[in-house]
């Protein structure tokens, strides 16, 4: 968890128990700038007084710097996280961050680009979050994303943290494969396809950074995306002046990123306020007891013809029309068939099944239907007294045939609705005998 | 080699298992090929028999198909799809080639023509062996998806159909393997493929010049359009345009319903996808004809409501097409009617694929164009930078079979530039960029037109200094010879000294009467002088156009000599001309073109009372005015009573409100709900009648976003007259029109506001949560002007 600090102005505080600390303005910001050091780094030197000018920053921001033991750091210790761990936390803050911020930005410095890109796979993939999350941006400063050079191979038997950094190692290799794949969208335009995460990603690399190579700090990144600026491999985040061009650089990130994300909100906002649709009320249907295909099809072909439109009712328990086949053959035979048939048949007729209002249509299918519907409405007299909609069909035609009679049946009755407050124009007109006759 | 895989997609229905032939095609329905061709051929009927998936084990291709062609999955159906391409490579090539071809067709959908011609042609490598007849067959089908995709992206196909003619020229199909196909066909295997063969040969044709006389045919020296009249067509193209006829026959009657009969229709029917799809996966040249249909129906969906949100589907269709003057129609009603979405979601799909400068064509400026004003500043520049190369406009690349003016491929460019500058807020690098490809170009009079007319629009004063000046100079040494329209813009909008406006020995032109009027009202350095030296050829100008009415012979064109007359006396005091423009807009023998202008001018900006002879004048010929018929020889304006006479008279006091509420209701009652909508919104603006608060409110509900926005105007203007209490009817209207989607209505409505003298405190917060929610830059503009101004504090 972060401690929290609340602050009329920003402080660098110990991490006392905790690898992040938040600095939060009194009033609490809508949006977080996160920090995440790198190798041997440490939660606010690295940063000089970057954390400060962006929590004053205008809107101002509140801020989290995070802070992990690594390389010789780790060496002072006798127990710190693994760098796995750290992803962990970075991961978990990820999410409660989210709860509590419209907009979360992280830049991370190095290594620290590199636990950031792996903790927010881990976000995403364990909240399976879709669009817009509240994680808006990464930003990774001097990154080494396809490894670096000084990270050389034996190099881990300094500290194992190097082994994160060596080039062509798995660890990047599967986070470079998740953040290629099509479910993100890394570039800063809203064009998502499908089940996508807008989440750009931005690459700044120092000019005259030894550790990191220029095409390291800048691979699988959007063009568009990638900056240079001046400085060293630590002086380019280590800030002093707030006219800094790194400054100036994540302000105009974050600047662009919100209006992207504040677009997108208000189409979507748009788009939900659209006037729903009015007189246009389908019909839910539900076909049971379709052995074979050609009924089904049958089924399907009279939906499809019907000018009003039929969707799939989910459970007979929203059905509009009920549509229940018997083979013909089952009806008319002794046994397991028949029972089958019967029991089905007494339940799709059964008034607790279908909402009030509703339709069911019974229909024996096949070359004796008419044998095997006689039969169907002597189970029936006992148990439904009332309306029995029990048809013969013989053909897939004559079956179709039916099934619009029906489905006429659940329109008109829709356009006998008592209540006028509820009927629709549209569905009002279509029983003018509701008005007294023609007029 | 199973060349049914290679029919699924060609030929799909030949080897689907038909819903009507239960027993016979069982066999079918488990068989691979088979389940993609269902979904191909894309029938309720056909896919319903592979819906038991209990018992049959479904194909991965085809589980991939399927979502593929349904709009929430298709990106996860490409990638299944491409999965499908990398697994192990001793798959059957006619598999591999049918899944190609539909990658190919996934990611051109997509716009990535980069992708998709990568694919082809990685599969064209691997099938090297030129000399077995299916191989052969199998090549053909991915070079002529090459040439269309090619085609599709402004690159010539010719190469490619070469390859096609010359894999399927002399190609017998007799021997090639046998597979099952379904009893509805009625023949073998062998026919199909034979069939296959004839659809490739007809698709490689119709990317082909008409004009074009192939080699190798003896004595067959037609042209080739002659040769496709005349001859047959294969079976797959005609069972798909006899579908196509079915379909919109079924659409005919879902529209019926929805508009006559008044039923309840939940979806449209007769959807044409799959008769595109077929189309699309040949590789004929009609694909694009079928992707304009498509959108059309599409838009004329939303309009009847049979769908809700489109998601830009309908303006990539058009786009893709082609069909670039159906595309301008169809972002202007995307503007009015909404959903902005729409345009964001095409757009967004321009800037995101066209990944290096110059791939764009004018279809692609259009929708940059159009949609500029729903784009970040990010995404506004990032299609900057595709549309400029070292600080210079790039033309655009020819549209396929279209012959377009070099000039107008340079003027789509600048248009889409000129618009995006305004949200990247680079205008002045915009500005610079079109003055230095000017440069560039040789003069040309289509492009000055085009040129002139977009840069006036061009918001000027957001350019730096030194910009201006690099214009002014240019301007300078452009003084006389070409770019004449050009230099009169750059001349009214950044020159102090207009040089061309001076006192001569020639009698100013109308056109430069108007470009000093607009200096006065745009509060630039105008001269006063000039403008009385003008009232004399202006009043000589109406009294010629007059004169030629009373022969018989129109004029066409402006600017119109009666508007620049009115506004010489509305804006620069001129009434000596009150009593020519007077009999002139009396004239009724002069096209109501020369006088509507003039009419609304006055209508909307006339604050004295009219003077006393004048007053009589019209009073005395009202009747006449208004129920004249246009005299114009194209009768554009045939509405009676006269629409733009009627605002007039009913504003300046000449016609009673019992007039006015019967001339407007008139109008109505003709179907002319616009102009009836623009009458009382003119008249809100001056008069408390109560007809004009019912009419407007009724007219504010018109489904017609013209109507709506008109109204809406009115209501505003209305609603400004009121105390908040008193408005509470006209308040919930007008705060239901503010939340209206797309462009036009709250921007009228908004305009509307400005009238005021405070805004309504029940108004208030729906205006300032415009100015933060709505996804137009304009909008939110004019929201954000409208609370900024004193009437907003």
């Amino acid at each position: 968890m972060a401690r929290r600090l609340s602050q009329n102005q920003f402080a660098a505080a110990t991490f006392s128990g905790s690898n992040i600390n938040l600095h939060a303005h009194p009033n609490k910001a809508d949006e977080l700038v996160l920090f995440v050091h790198g190798l041997g780094g440490s939660g606010y030197s690295t940063w000089g007084r970057f954390p400060e000018f962006m929590f004053d920053a205008e809107p101002g921001f509140d801020v989290a710097v995070c802070n992990y033991r690594s390389f010789y750091r780790r060496w002072r210790v006798g127990r710190s996280a693994s760098l796995s761990r750290v992803v962990d936390y970075l991961a978990d803050a990820l999410r409660d961050f989210g709860k509590e911020y419209q907009a979360v930005y992280a830049i991370g410095h190095s290594l620290g680009g590199i636990l950031l890109q792996d903790a927010a796979k881990r976000h995403i993939e364990q909240t399976q979050a879709l669009h817009v999350i509240p994680l808006a941006a990464l930003v990774m400063m001097g990154t080494p994303s396809a490894g670096s050079g000084w990270a050389f191979r034996g190099s881990h038997g300094i500290s194992r943290d190097l082994r994160v950094l060596r080039r062509l190692n798995p660890d990047l290799a599967a986070i470079e494969e998740f953040w290629a794949s099509p479910r993100i969208e890394e570039r800063n335009v809203f064009h998502l396809q499908g089940a996508q995460v807008f989440l750009p990603r931005f690459a700044c690399s120092a000019e005259q950074d030894k550790f990191v190579s220029r095409f390291s700090a800048r691979v699988g990144i959007p063009t568009e995306n990638r900056t240079q600026l001046p400085g060293t491999h630590t002086s380019v985040v280590k800030i002093a002046s707030r006219e800094d061009e790194a400054i100036t650089h994540v302000r105009r990130v974050i600047d662009e990123v919100h209006e992207a994300r504040l677009q997108w909100m208000r189409e979507e906002k748009s788009r939900l306020s659209r006037e729903p649709r009015k007189d246009r009320h389908p019909i839910r249907g539900l076909l049971w007891g379709a052995e074979e295909p050609v009924w089904e099809a049958a089924y399907h072909d009279a939906c499809d013809k019907f000018a009003s439109g039929v969707i799939a009712a989910t459970t007979e328990a929203d059905a509009d029309l009920l549509i229940n086949l018997c083979a013909a053959e089952h009806a008319l035979s002794d046994g397991q068939h028949q029972e089958a048939a019967k029991a089905r048949t007494l339940r799709a007729h059964a008034p607790e099944t279908i909402p009030a209002g509703s339709v069911v249509g019974t229909s024996a299918v096949g070359p004796r239907s008419p044998e095997a519907a006689q039969t169907i409405r002597t189970w029936l007299a006992a148990a439904a007294p009332k309306t029995l909609y029990v048809e013969p069909s013989r053909s897939p035609s004559e079956l179709e045939h039916h099934i619009q009679s029906w489905l006429e049946i659940v329109v008109r009755r829709r356009g006998r609705t008592p209540s006028i407050g509820h009927a629709t124009a549209d569905e009002l007109m279509l029983d003018r005998s509701d008005f007294g006759g023609d007029f | 080699m199973d060349l049914s895989w290679l029919a699924a997609v060609l030929q799909p229905y030949d080897i689907a298992a038909h819903p009507n032939f239960g027993r016979e095609d069982d066999g079918l329905v488990a068989r691979p090929s088979s389940q993609l061709a269902a979904h191909v051929y894309g029938a309720p009927g056909w896919i319903q028999r592979l819906g038991r998936k209990d018992e049959i084990d479904v194909d991965s291709v085809a589980r991939a198909v399927e979502k593929l062609f349904h709009a929430n999955t298709t990106a996860e159906g490409l990638r299944l799809l491409q999965a499908e391409l990398e697994s192990p490579a001793d798959s059957d090539p006619a598999r591999r080639v049918a899944i190609t071809l539909l990658v190919a067709y996934g990611t051109a959908e997509y716009d990535d023509y980069g992708a998709s011609i990568a694919v082809l042609s990685h599969e064209i490598d691997r099938t090297a062996d030129k000399t077995a007849v299916g191989m052969r067959l199998l090549r053909a089908a991915l070079f002529q998806q090459r040439a269309a995709r090619l085609m599709d992206c402004g690159q010539p196909p010719e190469p490619d159909v070469e390859a096609v003619l010359s894999l399927l020229t002399g190609l017998d199909t007799t021997d090639c393997e046998t597979f099952p196909v379904s009893a509805a066909v009625g023949r073998t295997s062998s026919q199909t493929v034979s069939d296959m063969r004839q659809s490739l040969v007809e698709a490689a044709h119709s990317l082909l010049h008409p004009d074009a006389i192939l080699p190798g045919d003896a004595g067959d020296s037609d042209p080739l359009w002659i040769r496709r009249l005349r001859g047959s067509r294969p079976d797959a193209f005609m069972r798909s345009r006899s579908r196509v006829g079915y379909e919109l026959g079924q659409w005919l009657r879902t529209t019926f319903d929805a508009q006559i009969s008044g039923r309840p229709v939940n979806s449209y029917r007769g959807d044409l996808f799959h008769s595109a799809l077929h189309l699309e996966l040949t590789g004929h040249g009609d694909s694009r004809s079928a992707r304009e249909e498509m959108a059309l129906q599409r838009i004329i969906a939303a309009q009847s409501r049979l769908i809700t949100d489109d998601d830009g589907e309908a303006l990539r269709l058009l786009r893709h097409a082609g069909a670039d003057r159906r595309l301008d129609s169809g972002l202007a009603w995307f503007r009015a009617h909404g959903p902005i979405s729409a345009l964001a979601a095409d757009a967004r799909r321009v800037v995101a694929r066209l990944s290096s400068v110059g791939q764009a064509r004018t279809v692609e400026h259009a929708v940059l164009a159009g949609s500029a004003d729903v784009l970040t500043p990010a995404e506004s520049s990032e299609a900057l930078d595709r549309i400029m190369v070292d600080g210079s406009i790039v033309r655009a690349v020819s549209l396929p079979r279209h012959t377009q003016a070099p000039a107008l491929l340079l003027a789509s460019a600048c248009d889409a530039a000129l618009a995006l500058s305004v949200g990247a807020a680079r205008e002045s690098e915009v500005a610079l960029a079109v003055l230095r490809t000017l440069e560039l170009q040789q003069p040309d009079e289509l492009l000055d037109q085009h040129l002139a007319r977009a840069l006036s629009t061009f918001r000027w004063d957001a350019i730096t200094q030194a910009a201006r000046l690099q214009w002014l100079h240019w301007y300078g040494s452009a003084r006389s010879g070409p770019w004449s329209r050009l230099r009169q813009v750059v001349e009214d909008q950044v020159s102090a000294e207009p040089e061309s406006l001076r006192i001569g020995a020639d009698q100013p032109t109308v056109d430069e009467v108007a470009r000093m009027l607009n200096r006065l009202i745009h509060g630039r350095t105008y001269d006063a002088k000039y403008l009385a030296y003008a009232v004399e050829p202006v009043r000589q100008a109406m009294a010629a156009i007059a004169d030629q009415a009373k022969k018989g012979i129109q004029t066409f064109g402006g600017p119109f000599p009666a508007d620049v007359a009115a506004g010489l006396i509305l804006h620069a005091g001129f009434d000596d001309l009150w009593m020519s423009l007077a009999q002139f807009l009396a004239e009724t023998i002069v096209s109501r073109k020369e006088r509507t202008p003039a009419f609304e001018r006055l209508a909307r900006y006339m604050t004295a009372p009219l003077p006393a002879e004048v007053r009589a004048y019209f009073a005395q010929r009202s009747t006449a005015i208004l129920e004249a018929p246009d005299a114009g020889h194209w009768g554009e304006e045939h509405a009676v009573p006269y629409p733009a006479a009627l605002r007039f008279l009913a504003s300046s006091g000449i016609l009673s409100a019992t007039e006015a509420f019967a001339g407007t209701s008139r109008l109505l009652e003709r179907g002319q709900r616009t102009e009836a909508a623009h009458t009382v919104a003119e008249l809100c603006s001056r008069f408390d009648w109560a007809w004009l608060e019912s009419l407007t409110v009724i007219l504010s509900m018109d489904p017609d976003p013209a109507t709506k926005a008109r109204a809406g105007l009115g209501l505003a203007r209305l609603v400004t007259k009121r105390s908040a209490q008193a408005g509470g009817v006209l308040s919930d209207r007008l705060l239901s029109l503010l939340a209206d989607d797309g462009l036009l209505v709250p921007l009228l409505t908004l305009r509307g506001l400005k009238d005021a003298a405070e805004i309504d405190p029940v108004i208030r917060p729906a205006v300032a949560q415009l100015e933060s929610d709505h996804p137009s830059r304009s909008v939110r503009t004019e929201a954000r002007l409208l609370l900024a101004s004193p009437l907003g504090q």
